[in-house]
């Protein structure tokens, strides 16, 4: 082989290596984040971001409240996760209630999922509702279908 | 001469172009990860003082909340995941954790947060937790002072079981929601009525 053949094939040798390491590269970076981008989000799954799918949003309170009062959100909904807090003086003891599905309580903030992988569901609809343990208070609903 | 030039100089740009759009994609893929915590020196006292679960040094490997719970949407601006603290459970992984505001301890599990406000803590000696889903039993738990060292829980039917506090949690799973709780604290022996489960 002639000395200049030789040194004619490097450089497109080189080409070629460069372009595969590009494509190759933006296969494995580029494949995972396409993967989630194209889930179907609405019934949830494993590879559904939580909060994603979501559609409705609800934030409500009904004043002050009672002890064992429930306070009820606007309507029956797929609610995929709902929180109850109070932000006033002092503490009190608050749950957040999906009907029979979930509840989760604590002292001025507690949260729930319909699911623990806190994914978005849209098969079972129902009410959900904030409640009040102690002296009355005002205690802020928030939740999404 | 000229050629060879043209070639590497394309060399180069092909390079620079193969990195600069590594770059790009690797930046913009991916969750964006929790905010960094504050350092431990700026909670408040009172954050800190009835708690020492939360002062032990943290194991990265053990103590971590898996990304998966961190990132729920219910967890994103309350908590503080780098102060976690695994704690003993039974059935399921929990962790304490700071509230982002440093006023409230929080119990975290998948789908499930339940926080403590720290002066009720060092009032009454301990904050209460519930977290029920259909067709599991109910966890019951509660965040403990570190004077408080058993809990008496009255269980639906009547009977009274002792539950040792450990690292400042103490864990019982029931089939139905107890009746009461109950524990000695700064202010003598304090009672806590659970609320019903319907549905």
């Amino acid at each position: 082989m002639h000395p200049r053949d030789r040194g004619r094939r490097r450089p497109a040798a080189r080409y070629v290596l460069c372009l595969g390491a590009l494509l190759a590269a933006l296969a494995v970076v580029g494949g995972p984040a396409s993967g989630v981008a194209s889930a179907d989000c609405t019934s949830g799954g494993s590879s559904c971001l939580p909060g994603s799918g979501y559609s409705f949003d609800s934030v409500w309170d009904c004043g002050v409240i009672a002890e064992n009062v429930d306070c009820y959100a606007n309507g029956n909904h797929t609610w995929g996760w709902g929180s109850a807090s109070y932000s006033g003086s002092g503490s009190t003891y608050v749950c957040i209630r999906l009907s029979g599905y979930a509840l989760g309580c604590g002292t001025n903030l507690a949260r729930t999922c319909y699911a623990a992988s806190c994914n978005d569901q849209s098969v079972v609809a129902f009410p959900a509702s904030v409640e009040n343990f102690g002296a009355p208070h005002t205690i802020s609903g928030h939740a999404k279908a | 001469m000229r050629k060879r030039r043209g070639r590497t100089a394309g060399l180069v740009v092909l390079a620079l172009a193969a990195i600069g759009v590594l770059a790009v994609v690797a930046l913009g893929s991916g969750d964006p990860q929790p905010s960094a915590a504050p350092s431990f020196e700026t909670v408040p006292v009172t954050a800190r003082a009835p708690i020492g679960a939360l002062l032990r040094p943290a194991s990265s490997g053990r103590d971590a909340i898996p990304p998966a719970v961190a990132r729920q949407k219910i967890m994103r601006d309350a908590i503080d995941p780098a102060s976690a603290r695994v704690v003993r459970a039974i059935g399921r992984r929990v962790w304490l954790t700071r509230s982002l505001d440093g006023g409230s301890v929080c119990v975290v599990a998948a789908g499930s947060l339940s926080c403590s406000h720290v002066e009720e803590i060092a009032r009454r000696g301990l904050g209460p937790a519930l977290a029920y889903r259909a067709g599991g039993p109910v966890h019951v738990s509660g965040i403990a002072s570190d004077d408080v060292k058993t809990v008496d829980v009255t269980l639906a039917d009547g009977p009274v079981r002792t539950v040792a506090v450990a690292g400042n949690f103490l864990a019982l799973d029931v089939p139905r929601m107890p009746r009461a709780m109950s524990w000695v604290g700064p202010r003598g022996r304090e009672t806590f009525r659970f609320p019903r489960l319907r549905g």
